[in-house]
């Protein structure tokens, strides 16, 4: 039985764009894995075929059956985690061990606001 | 940073049925390039043969042109001669490893020329079989032939692997959704650069070398000769029969008599019959006529030396260099979009005030399609249609004249005339709009940050008294792409529209507005398939005129942020 965990520190999920985000994996294995990851990255849903794109990778070396490693990363400036009527993009954390594609992945919210843009609401409210 | 898209079957997996069916088709890909890979192959290795042959010296005993009708090429050279091995004489017909063949008597009997009787020549010679003999060693050029199959092969067995290893991802409940291949970018410039070759190569054999052979004529001489045989020739296929004309045509240069049976340059093979039943009736044989003669090579010959209506149809492969151009540029512009998906995003790190839009002197707003290339999409569109359908209209026109009803095929056209006739009328009203009024605009930003105010200025271009109900706006929208079957389709939602201006009766044809930017604005996003895309509308009625609706593209950068906060 394999577990992944992945926790960003004091278990925050919003961020602003520019930020650093930082966590702890752990991860508990019947065999030691040939290689162990931390992805930052966001991907899209909704109606459209899914764009992702991986904007750092942190590799952690030499990877033990059961261990436990910290990660780092700075947030770019852009894009922002949005939702509308048609695409919604998020971001994650993603924690990829190989062989056998075992993954955990949490989501993140990056945005000036800290909070998920809603397409609908722009415009609405005037400063 | 790498950035990629996935097909919408990568999460569905599709029907065990679908998977199938891909594999099918892919394997006729596969099995397809390797028939022609295997068929290259084994005639390159016979060509390399010789290559490891000794030299021997021979002698010509004859050598001419041999007319089999059973062939399509149906001149064939034949050369023979005599050769020593180990004091023993032999004899060989063999000038390469395959026949040397043309439909063309003209090349046969240039070739021919190389090989006078009693000319004394080296062949090649098997030095384990002597009887087997070459006088020409094979290009070896031909061995490039060996990529055409490769894409083919390539896209087959690439094709069965991402189907089964799709299978086998989705079937997976905690399949990384970062771990992706990467954008087929390169696959698919390489596709495209097989159209745009194929394209480049049958344009300049159907339409550059026959007009540039059409120019170097206007210096041939005009010599008399005789008709030796004028007929019809057939070419079956799968595609059905096709027509040419073989007019052969003896002449005397300096006393030596030659043939060709060259009847204009660029003479392709096609359906007409009665066209050519006609050129074949005005040359009998026996019939004396002129025909010109390349004064640097008597076997060169023409009967008709000019350009004829039928090199137009050279420029129908123009069509594959425009699929692989295009083609090529779409794979590069989406593998730059994969990579930046949000445009001004290095602007927005050097940003430092937030109310400042990017640029500081005015710039003029381009339309995202002119009329100009409206129009010329929609000629080319409407050309390339009514261009196929006009071929099934003839043949139907041919048959209702010959009193053969075609009613079945007659009402399966109907509507693809009725598409075809709407097509040209789109392309009249793009042509009229190159003349109606336009509206250009300018700014002091081509792009701003949410919150910012910015300058717009929008003069009308034309006769501004026909112009009615103008209405500009700033428009924000989402655009998705994605795949059903064969088909791409592209959903809109518009999610933001800000009022900018408004007026019923144009009065003066030029005026200054501000609008602002919403501070909660989402930034300009442009992925693959996904899009956030902001746009000024420019829209107005014009009087017995096309009316005015121009989308000008405005990128909403990402808010400028502080140094990065430690967690």
């Amino acid at each position: 039985m394999s577990t992944l965990r992945i926790a960003t520190q004091r278990d925050r999920r919003n961020f602003q764009p520019g930020e650093e985000v930082s966590g702890a994996v752990s991860w508990t294995l019947e065999k030691v894995p040939k290689s162990a990851e931390v992805r930052l990255f966001w991907y899209t849903e909704g109606k459209g075929t899914r764009d992702v794109s991986v904007l750092a990778q942190q590799q952690f070396f030499d990877p033990k059956a059961s261990d436990e490693r910290s990660f780092q990363f700075t947030l770019p400036q852009a894009p922002y985690s949005f939702s509308g009527k048609l695409i919604s993009l998020i971001w994650a954390l993603e924690l990829v061990i190989e062989p056998g594609d075992h993954a955990e992945r949490i989501e993140i919210t990056v945005s000036p606001t800290g909070e998920e843009i809603l397409l609908s609401d722009i415009g609405k409210v005037t400063t | 940073m790498f950035s990629i898209q996935i097909g919408s079957s990568s999460r569905g997996g599709g029907g065990i049925a679908g998977r199938l069916f891909g594999t099918v088709f892919c394997l006729a890909f596969l099995a397809g390039g390797v028939f022609f890979f295997y068929l290259i192959g084994r005639d390159l290795v016979q060509r390399v043969k010789p290559y490891r042959w000794g030299a021997v010296p021979c002698t010509i005993s004859s050598s001419r042109v041999i007319t089999d009708e059973r062939s399509d090429n149906r001149y064939r050279l034949a050369v023979e001669y005599q050769y020593t091995v180990d004091g023993r004489t032999y004899s060989s017909t063999k000038v390469q490893v395959s026949d040397v063949r043309s439909s063309s008597y003209g090349d046969v009997l240039r070739h021919a020329s190389r090989y006078p009787p009693g000319g004394h020549l080296k062949c090649f010679v098997n030095p384990s079989l002597p009887e087997q003999a070459v006088l020409e060693r094979s290009s070896l050029w031909f061995g490039f032939m060996l990529l055409f199959p490769l894409p083919f092969i390539a896209i087959g067995a690439l094709g069965i692997v991402a189907i089964w290893s799709g299978a086998r991802i989705t079937s997976k409940a905690a399949t990384p959704l970062s771990s992706v291949p990467k954008s087929g970018a390169g696959c698919l410039v390489l596709f495209f650069s097989i159209f745009l070759m194929a394209g480049v190569a049958a344009t300049t054999a159907m339409l550059v070398r026959p007009l540039w052979q059409v120019a170097q004529a206007r210096k041939w001489s005009a010599v008399p000769c005789a008709i030796v045989s004028s007929e019809i020739r057939s070419h079956s296929s799968s595609d059905g029969t096709t027509y040419s004309v073989d007019i052969l045509y003896r002449y005397r240069i300096n006393g030596a008599e030659y043939r060709a049976n060259r009847y204009i340059f660029g003479a392709v093979s096609s359906s007409g019959y009665n066209g050519k039943q006609a050129i074949v009736s005005q040359y009998p044989p026996g019939r004396m006529t002129f025909c010109y003669v390349n004064p640097a090579d008597p076997t060169d010959a023409v009967l008709v030396r000019n350009a004829t209506a039928g090199l137009w149809f050279g420029l129908i492969p123009l069509l594959f260099v425009i699929i692989g151009v295009g083609g090529i540029r779409f794979a590069i512009r989406k593998s730059r979009e994969s990579r930046s998906a949000v445009p001004g995003i290095e602007a927005a790190r050097a940003i430092p005030d937030a109310s400042a839009t990017e640029d500081s002197e005015s710039a003029t707003l381009k339309a995202r399609t002119s009329p100009r290339a409206k129009f010329a999409g929609a000629v080319m569109i409407a050309l390339f249609w009514n261009g196929i359908v006009s071929i099934f209209v003839g043949h139907l026109f041919s048959q209702w004249k010959h009193g053969r009803s075609e009613v079945f095929l007659t009402l399966f056209m109907i509507p693809f005339v009725v598409i075809g006739l709407v097509l040209i009328g789109y392309a009249i009203y793009s042509f009229l709009a190159l003349f109606s009024p336009r509206v250009a605009l300018t700014s002091n930003a081509s792009s701003a940050i949410p919150g910012a105010a910015v300058q717009l200025s929008w003069s009308l271009i034309g006769n501004a008294s026909k112009v009615r109900n103008l209405r500009i706006y700033f428009e924000g929208r989402e655009e998705a792409t994605y795949t059903r079957g064969t088909r791409s389709t592209t959903d809109q939602s518009v999610f933001a529209t800000i009022p900018i201006k408004e007026v019923s009766e144009v009065g003066s044809a030029s005026d200054t507005v501000e609008f602002v930017v919403p501070a909660d604005a989402i930034h300009s996003f442009n992925a693959a398939n996904n899009k956030i895309i902001w746009a000024i509308w420019v829209k107005a009625e014009v009087i017995r005129m096309p009316d005015i609706k121009d989308e000008f593209p405005f990128s909403v950068l990402p808010q400028p942020m502080a140094p990065p906060v430690k967690v």
